[in-house]
């Protein structure tokens, strides 16, 4: 009641479980940065990125009704991440569409077309995306791990360290550093394909 | 490829990813591996593809990893723990020689962990001080105050100290471990309790409280959170006495910090009054509450609001929320809820009794009476104050750190949102009114009666006085500037407002006469200093820095009514300034406020007050640092915006100082241009930039004007606020059409304006965005062209729709009529542009461009289509043939806008930072382009083919910033600017000549349209649609 709730949440008042509102929360969490990075990508000032991020998630929110929750056309999580992400390449496509558009109509036609066939602009979106879903995907298996085994992935895995020199520098046997670093991959990629597998559309 | 080892065994890897070995087992592999390469290959095949190990390295690169890693996430707490000791499975790390199983949970003060005591083999519970809290010595006093307190005590209800410590140099607390969960935990898993349970944990926490009580120790933050239920017999535990201290402790109630929480907290402890063990029973009172019907007799939005309804609000009778609830235990919690102290009971020894007669009766109430609730009929709650001898005007200034539960729990963050909730509260006791001053200058001191009251922060002080007369005075600098007799009725509230006031050298504004309707925000532009050449600098002369107004020189440049200063170079001397630094005042009337711009809010659509945001914007990159205004905004729950927590703003008056650097690089007279924007409502507004000009030329400033205000929230979209996408002129010159896009709201509107009877007509259309308007040659077709991708054709005085057939249905972003005919060319997204229309063209083949279609147009010779979008060329076709003649390249953005020359001789293609001008004979450029900042965006030939307009602005602007945009009447022939037309507030998308040539229209997402008089430069009209005229 006291702490400021984030507005992005309270938007999403129609979710419909708790399982909706994780991937919400997962859509969020991946959504927002990767927006206003693309936005700031693009020479937008940080709050008018920030601004197009709410005004995303305003009009995804705004779709929910719509969603059919026949399991045969997938989750919520992969709708949620389908719809965003058309959304995403057609407004970066489209550049007409400014902020305060969204919300009207065509918006909606945005969100409802096939990403438009703009080469650039989808590896753009894919390659910002996928940096986005590794980063989330890191911070939320971390806390899974104790620190060696963490420590163990990172500098092998993402610094590229020699595997005897991370051994060294964590304190555990080399053979530990392999069993490690691939406990951590198999990891996130389980996290990863969870958000990532499902939302091809 | 290696021969393998015979202990290869892939099972054995793929149990190791899943973490499903033993430790021994995964010792053996790890030992296997060092030497084995097949395997260490294989485990990292079946943990992930190649691609991710790739990925890993690239997308993971440069994102805080290794530093940050640890057992205990984020937030403070990295290196608490040592590594755990391997002989104590399922440990997480060592704190001293403790070993940490889990964290138990964490708030403001602390982080309460789950540990073993190796030496006793005893479980306990250890709670450490918030290191950013250990480093405040007070905080750190009062922790272990509270292990010293508590321990004295032993009491089976109360959880019991085991010790106070210091562990790697954070304070300590070593406790009984209490398996388990709180009141609250229940409180959230099953809802409201049943009277019997209410009762047996109220009567057990009373017992723990007499016990404190009787110590000279009171708890003050009594809460469900802090009452524990053992596990299995549910003895309730008492914890926490965080912020207990014993009563003789003064020194933390002068300095009128209070702790606790809000929803419990007794009025007087809220006050920052002192308290006693009272303040405790108000707080069972509340916890009594809670436990019946599921929630705290007060709640509000935010900490503040809480408190305000803890002193001044009677909670709803107990029994009309549960009516379980015996009249007798609603006596009960009445009177532990009493405002006065002195209407509670007397000692929870009393309470309990009374809650154990209760139970007992629910058990027996056949032979056990219900207890008699002493007092009960004599309840004083409600919000009178008690009445009292009038004192001589005393102050108790407390500053209230609401430390909020929940506000800690998630966060170690937490000192700095605790700080976001301090306010100060003024009171004066002896209350027979109130007397409200605000003051919003850090500066004015108050004197009330000759009394001197010191003012801490911003914010609502409330100082109660006697009925009757009082003098307020406002020093500011040792000076009175302000000074009233008050009469303060008794009960009655009296406002005193002392503003901002102005320093004598601020230049005052003088309002811009075309503002369409005043808003209520005076602008002072004041210079502070410049960085060089003071000695023989213009800004020191104080008559400089007078609004002096002036013959504008060049009055073409100049709205009527601006203020101009001009000054002319000292001989010799260097009379410019590199950096110079303005204050910005907005002043105020009452009511209004200027919000802060958050991040994620913005102002809701109907806003009861008017409601202002500040939007700055500068014509390029010399801004040096940011608007820094010269104070924190007023933070608080705010009526108007009742979805909002809080909201931040300026009242009365507020200043921002920002500093700005003249490029040195930059040719002689270029403009830089400093605006203030802001917005009432939902209607945005801005003043008129302030420029001046380079070094070495005289100085020439002219000040910012008064806003207008540009529409209001409508229920009615014909009415609604809407940004300006396109504009045409009928051939006769009598009509306007008017493309319109709604905001915020899905309509979007199409006007006709009739400019000599000054009315409309209007079609709404149910989706947003009338992107492009075109009337025919003959007058009698218009046609508009729609996001959603239709057409609406309007014909005679009746408007008929027809739907497009394309299945496509894309957004159409042009449209042109096919000169004297009615056949209609639209380009849509898909790159396709067809022949429609009243009378299109059979069995047509649409023409291609590839890209977004965003500008058309037609020679008027009707010989030939020029098409450009989004391929950043424009294409031609032969009209007769329909086939492409031509691609024209050499734009390296997306082409916005195309005109041709009334003499159809000349194209002019416009986009990004370019106007190119193309000879249609041969389809080469004809002259140099213009490159224009910031973008481009329509061009437009006169009539007579001598001028061309050139709007510009940015195509990214979103529709609520604010950006102070032009027009430029271009000289086609002696290639020179004519004139430059300020006056639109964000991007200009639409302009049409009139057919005499006698007038520019330009319309803008700013939500206006402006009518300019093309031989002066001056503005004639500022046309609001939809506010300036009746629709019909």
């Amino acid at each position: 009641m006291i702490d400021p709730p984030a507005t992005r949440e309270s938007l999403v008042v129609r979710l419909k479980g708790p399982r909706d509102e994780a991937a919400w929360a997962e859509f969020v969490a991946i959504y927002g940065p990767l927006i206003e990075g693309l936005a700031r990508g693009r020479g937008w000032q940080a709050a008018d990125a920030a601004d197009l991020a709410q005004d995303v998630f305003r009009a995804v929110a705004g779709a929910i009704d719509r969603y059919d929750p026949d399991p045969a056309r997938g989750s919520f999580r992969a709708w949620l991440f389908r719809i965003a992400r058309n959304l995403m390449i057609n407004l970066l496509a489209s550049r007409r569409i400014r902020p305060s558009a969204i919300g009207g109509s065509d918006i909606r036609e945005l969100l409802e077309r096939l990403p438009a066939p703009d080469a650039a602009e989808t590896a753009l979106f894919e390659a910002e995306y996928r940096r986005r879903v590794f980063r989330w995907a890191a911070d939320r298996v971390r806390g899974e791990f104790r620190r060696s085994t963490w420590e163990a992935f990172w500098l092998t895995a993402v610094d590229g360290r020699d595997p005897r020199e991370a051994a060294e520098q964590v304190g555990i046997s080399v053979g530990a550093v392999y069993i490690a670093r691939s406990r951590v991959m198999a990891r996130l990629r389980a996290m990863i394909d969870q958000v990532e597998g499902e939302s091809i559309p | 490829m290696a021969s393998r080892p015979d202990d290869c065994d892939r099972d054995r890897l793929r149990l190791s990813l899943e973490d499903r070995l033993t430790d021994e087992e995964q010792a053996g592999l790890a030992a296997h591996l060092e030497g084995c390469e097949p395997c260490r290959l294989d485990l990292e095949r079946m943990a992930a593809e190649s691609r991710y190990w790739g990925d890993a390295a690239r997308l993971l690169g440069g994102s805080p990893g290794v530093e940050e890693a640890g057992d205990l996430p984020d937030d403070g707490w990295p290196g608490l723990l040592e590594p755990p000791d391997p002989e104590r499975p399922g440990s997480i790390g060592r704190l001293g020689r403790y070993d940490v199983m889990e964290i138990l949970g964490r708030g403001g003060m602390g982080l309460v962990l789950k540990a073993v005591d190796p030496s006793l083999g005893r479980t306990v519970a250890i709670k450490v001080l918030n290191p950013a809290l250990a480093h405040a010595a007070s905080a750190r006093r009062r922790f272990e105050r509270e292990g010293k307190a508590v321990a004295a005590v032993a009491h089976e209800h109360i959880v019991t100290i085991h010790s106070v410590d210091e562990l790697r140099g954070l304070p300590c607390l070593v406790m009984e471990y209490v398996p388990g969960r709180s009141v609250q935990e229940k409180l959230d898993a099953c809802g409201p309790l049943e009277v019997r349970e209410v009762l047996r944990i109220a009567t057990q926490a009373a017992r723990a409280l007499s016990a404190a009580h009787a110590q000279g120790i009171i708890h003050r933050d009594i809460k469900p959170a802090n009452i524990l239920l053992q596990n299995c017999v549910e003895r309730v535990k008492l914890t926490d006495f965080g912020l207990a201290r014993a009563v003789d402790d003064a020194s933390l109630t002068q300095s009128g910090l209070i702790a606790g929480t809000p929803q419990y907290m007794a009025p007087e402890q809220a006050r920052g009054e002192p308290v006693d063990a009272r303040a405790d029973l108000f707080a069972l009172g509340a916890v009594l509450y809670a436990m019946a019907v599921g929630r705290p007799p007060f709640r509000a939005d935010s900490a503040l609001a809480v408190l305000r309804r803890v002193c001044d609000d009677r909670h709803r009778p107990i029994r009309e929320l549960n009516p379980d609830v015996p009249a007798w235990l609603e006596a009960i919690v009445d009177r532990l809820l009493a405002k006065d102290p002195d209407d509670r009971f007397a000692t929870a020894a009393e309470v309990a009794d009374l809650l154990e007669k209760g139970l007992a009766h629910l058990q027996q109430p056949t032979t056990l009476p219900p207890p008699a609730v002493p007092g009960a009929r004599s309840l004083t709650i409600g919000r009178e104050p008690r009445s009292g001898v009038p004192r001589r005007l005393a102050m108790a200034a407390a500053l209230v750190l609401a430390a909020v539960a929940g506000i800690g729990a998630s966060d170690a963050a937490g000192l700095t949102q605790v700080s976001d909730y301090v306010a100060t509260i003024l009171r004066i006791r002896t209350a027979d009114g109130t007397l409200i001053v605000k003051v919003d200058d850090p500066n004015v001191k108050l004197r009330i009666d000759g009394d001197e009251v010191v003012i801490g922060g911003a914010g609502p002080q409330e100082i109660r006085v006697r009925a009757g007369k009082h003098r307020v005075q406002a020093i500011r600098d040792g000076k009175p500037v302000r000074e009233s007799i008050v009469t303060v009725a008794r009960g009655g509230k009296e406002t005193v407002q002392v503003d901002f006031e102005p320093g004598e050298d601020s230049a005052r504004v003088i309002p811009s006469p075309t503002a369409m309707s005043q808003s209520d925000i005076d602008l002072y532009w004041q210079l502070l200093e410049s960085s060089r050449n003071k000695a023989a600098g213009l800004w020191d002369r104080p008559e400089l820095n007078r609004s002096v107004p002036q013959k504008p020189d060049t009055p073409a440049q100049l709205r009527p009514g601006h203020v101009r200063f001009t000054t002319s170079t000292e001989p010799g001397g260097e009379t410019v300034s590199d950096v110079i630094t303005f204050r910005v005042t907005a002043k105020l009337d009452p009511g209004y406020r200027i919000y802060k711009h958050d991040k994620y809010d913005k102002v809701p659509d109907r806003s009861p007050v008017p409601t202002t945001f500040d939007f700055f914007d500068t014509g390029g990159e010399e801004v040096l640092g940011d608007w820094i205004a010269s104070r924190e905004p007023t933070r608080r729950k705010d009526p108007a915006f009742p979805d909002w927590p809080f909201t931040e703003f300026y009242e009365n008056a507020v200043s921002w100082s920002i500093k700005l650097r003249m490029r040195a690089d930059s040719p002689p007279g270029k403009e830089y241009r400093v605006q203030v924007g802001y917005v009432v409502g939902k209607d945005r507004s801005c003043s008129t930039p302030v420029r001046w000009t380079l070094p070495g030329h005289p100085i020439v400033m002219v000040g910012g004007g008064i806003g207008t205000v540009e529409g209001r929230p409508q229920d009615d979209p014909a009415r609604a606020r809407a940004m300006v996408w396109s504009l045409a002129y009928s051939p006769d010159g009598r009509q306007l059409a008017i493309a319109q896009q709604a905001i915020d709201r899905a309509e979007s509107v199409l006007r006709v304006r009739d400019l000599e009877r000054r009315t409309e007509q209007v079609w709404v259309h149910k989706n947003a965005g009338f992107r492009s308007v075109a009337f025919s040659t003959s007058g009698r077709v218009l046609a508009a062209g729609h996001f959603d991708g239709t057409i609406t054709y309007l014909e005679g005085r009746g408007p008929w729709r027809i739907e497009r057939e394309d299945d496509q249905r894309s957004a159409i972003n042009a449209v042109a009529f096919v000169p004297f005919s009615h056949t209609l060319l639209a380009g849509d997204w898909d790159g396709w542009v067809g022949f429609q229309g009243p009378d299109p063209i059979p069995n047509y083949t649409p023409l291609r461009y590839p890209g977004r279609v965003w500008s058309l147009a037609v020679s008027p010779d009707g010989s030939t289509l020029a098409v450009g979008g989004e391929a950043k060329t424009v294409q031609i076709f032969d009209l007769k043939t329909r086939r492409l003649k031509t691609t024209l390249q050499g734009h390296d953005h997306p082409v916005e806008s195309l005109a041709f020359s009334p003499d159809s001789k000349t194209l002019v293609s416009a986009g990004g930072q370019l106007v190119r001008f193309w000879e249609t004979a041969t389809w080469k450029e004809s002259a140099p382009p213009i490159r224009h900042q910031p973008e481009v965006i329509c061009v437009r030939f006169s009539p007579d083919g001598k001028l061309l307009a050139i709007s510009d602005g940015e195509s990214y602007l979103p529709h609520y910033k604010v950006l102070s945009t032009s027009v430029i009447l271009w000289d086609v022939e002696r290639r020179a600017e004519v004139r430059r037309l300020w006056g639109h507030t964000n991007t200009i998308w639409a302009l049409a000549f009139s057919p005499d040539g006698k007038t520019l229209a330009s319309g803008s997402a700013d939500q206006t349209v402006r009518f300019w008089d093309v031989d002066t430069g001056r503005l004639r009209e500022t046309l609001v649609p939809g506010a300036s005229a009746e629709p019909k």
